[in-house]
């Protein structure tokens, strides 16, 4: 009964109430009433890219984009990916960019958004090529930037091919698939990996993540057409 | 060697059983559905996480009743001259064992997630197109799971003395008590909501404490069990009173001078033992011994197997 009453107390202040649900450290009330947006951010090809001044990059024009719908000035933060987790869970930090994804081992120590978009790895071929039955030993090329694309073409037992970036990646390359068409590569219908990727922010800052996914969800569109366009750089 | 003999419900009982088992069945398929709805709601909150594994826990005594009273009835045989009704407590054991290692594991990951600095965040979630705080869908599968929870329990409670069943008794408990976890969890989501993400481990712990305490419970009455404590009844409120109604029964023929009975609860029935000392020039000793037993028998169906010794003076107790 007296855990009924206390449920129904809280719904009640909830109703009552204006701006649901809240942040635990007020980082979104801060950055709207004039407090510049701390971005922490990392170089991951390609969503966070190193710039003159300023990153660049799919996740660097978000925030830029979500930062001026709120009003709010960006002050850009470079650091690790490790550092930053660590910053964003102290709070030194209002949001992290550095191509998290949704299953990164880092728990409950940073928070979050929904996944703005979800990308698949995969490997294309470009036209005519006949490709082989098995992909043992197989060269694949890939954008030497992508790192963890070695480990998921050897863990199919192909032989993953560096190459520089910018270079060509035909007859056999491995890309994003929203990279394959740009690239003039097909698809083989080969998938290396799915990922869902995210924005991080600060943990318990449930307004700051709201917003932000709100944001994120109004953009869908124009990040679909954005990776794609990428590609052709 | 004769076994005892063939057991079977009394036909009231048996139509309880086939209920119970029905219900048990609408349990498994519903509770199982509901911890779906957590799983995919969970997002990174610690009390519905330990709401999702208090629904999958729950399933094991649900499942423990299925399994266990099913391999219960079977016939006793000469390999299995006691029957198999002792399956009832290894499934009880079962169960208690599972829930109190599960309520240690979530205890543990309440403390070790506030410990390494951990904090659920709550942002929106895209249902229908629309960005919605993703709250709203943990309340709803919070709820989901709650509110039939307890009528099932409450149901179940109900069947629980007639069929003399402890299994079906510890899982009915429990799942009466379930709107005060959801509860707990849904406060500890609500807390996060406001900023205050203490109360999201905090009712994980508090959560996993109630598991823990069910869980030991019930170990504490299955082990007692198996090692042959005086019968107790199905809820645990008081000890069984048939060993005193058989030893009366006994006491008030006019033959027996004195009478003294030990028994043990093999899961749904009772086993047991009788020592009459005959007033002295008895005749037909032997056909009273055997009225002794029907009529013992008569008393309660669960007093399935009684053996009458004859002594010269009681053993001392």
């Amino acid at each position: 009964m007296r855990v009924r009453a206390a449920l129904a107390a809280v719904l009640l202040a909830l109703a009552g109430c204006g701006e649901f649900p809240k942040d635990s450290n007020e980082t979104l009330n801060e950055v709207r009433a004039g407090r510049p947006l701390r971005v922490g951010w990392s170089a991951a090809e390609p969503w966070v890219r190193e710039g003159q001044a300023e990153p660049t990059g799919l996740e660097a024009e978000l925030v830029r984009q979500f930062a001026q719908s709120i009003g709010a000035k960006i002050e850009w933060v470079p650091a690790g990916e490790a550092q930053l987790v660590e910053a964003l869970a102290e709070n030194a930090v209002d949001l992290g960019i550095a191509g998290f994804a949704v299953d990164a081992p880092w728990g409950a120590r940073i928070g979050q958004t929904q996944n703005y978009l979800t990308t698949t790895a995969v490997i294309g071929a470009a036209e005519g090529t006949t490709l082989p039955e098995s992909w043992d030993g197989v060269p694949v090329r890939y954008d030497r930037r992508r790192p963890q694309f070695d480990a998921l073409l050897r863990g199919i037992g192909a032989e993953p091919v560096p190459v520089e970036p910018g270079g060509d990646l035909k007859p056999i390359g491995a890309a994003y698939a929203q990279e394959l068409g740009p690239h003039g590569l097909f698809p083989t219908g080969e998938t290396l990996l799915t990922e869902d990727r995210v924005i991080a922010t600060p943990p318990a800052e449930n307004a700051l993540a709201i917003a932000l996914d709100r944001f994120l969800h109004s953009r869908e569109g124009w990040i679909a057409e954005r990776v794609a366009a990428e590609a052709r750089r | 060697m004769r076994p005892i003999d063939q057991f079977e419900f009394p036909e009231d009982v048996e139509k309880t059983y086939r209920k119970a088992r029905r219900i048990e069945w609408i349990t498994l398929g519903y509770i199982s559905s509901a911890a779906v709805l957590l799983y995919l709601t969970m997002g990174s909150s610690q009390a519905m996480r330990t709401s999702f594994y208090e629904d999958v826990i729950s399933l094991v005594p649900a499942a423990a009743f299925l399994v266990g009273t099913a391999v219960a009835r079977r016939s006793p045989s000469a390999t299995y001259p006691y029957g198999t009704h002792r399956a009832t407590s290894i499934a009880h054991l079962v169960a208690a064992v599972a829930l109190t290692a599960m309520g240690l594991f979530l205890l543990y990951e309440a403390v070790s997630m506030v410990l390494a600095g951990e904090k659920p965040t709550i942002g929106g979630i895209v249902l229908f197109d629309t960005v919605i705080w993703a709250g709203w869908p943990m309340l709803g599968a919070l709820i989901y799971t709650g509110v039939p929870s307890v009528i099932l329990g409450r149901m179940k409670l109900k069947l629980a003395p007639e069929l003399h069943d402890k299994v079906l008794h510890a899982d009915a408990d429990m799942m009466k008590a379930d709107w005060m976890a959801e509860s707990a969890t849904a406060i500890g989501v609500i807390g996060t909501g406001f900023g205050f993400w203490w109360l999201d481990p905090l009712a994980a712990a508090l959560v996993s404490a109630d598991i823990l305490k069910d869980g030991g419970k019930n170990l504490w009455t299955a082990v007692a069990d198996l090692i042959d404590r005086k019968p107790r009844r199905s809820d645990d409120s008081d000890w069984e009173h048939l060993p005193e109604e058989v030893k009366n029964l006994l006491l008030g023929m006019d033959w027996v001078e004195a009478a003294e009975v030990r028994m043990r609860d093999s899961g749904h029935i009772f086993v047991g033992d009788a020592f009459v000392v005959p007033k002295p020039g008895t005749e037909d000793l032997l056909s009273k011994l055997a009225q002794a037993v029907e009529e013992a028998k008569a008393l309660d169906w669960r007093v399935h197997e009684l053996v009458i010794m004859p002594v010269e003076k009681l053993p001392a107790s």
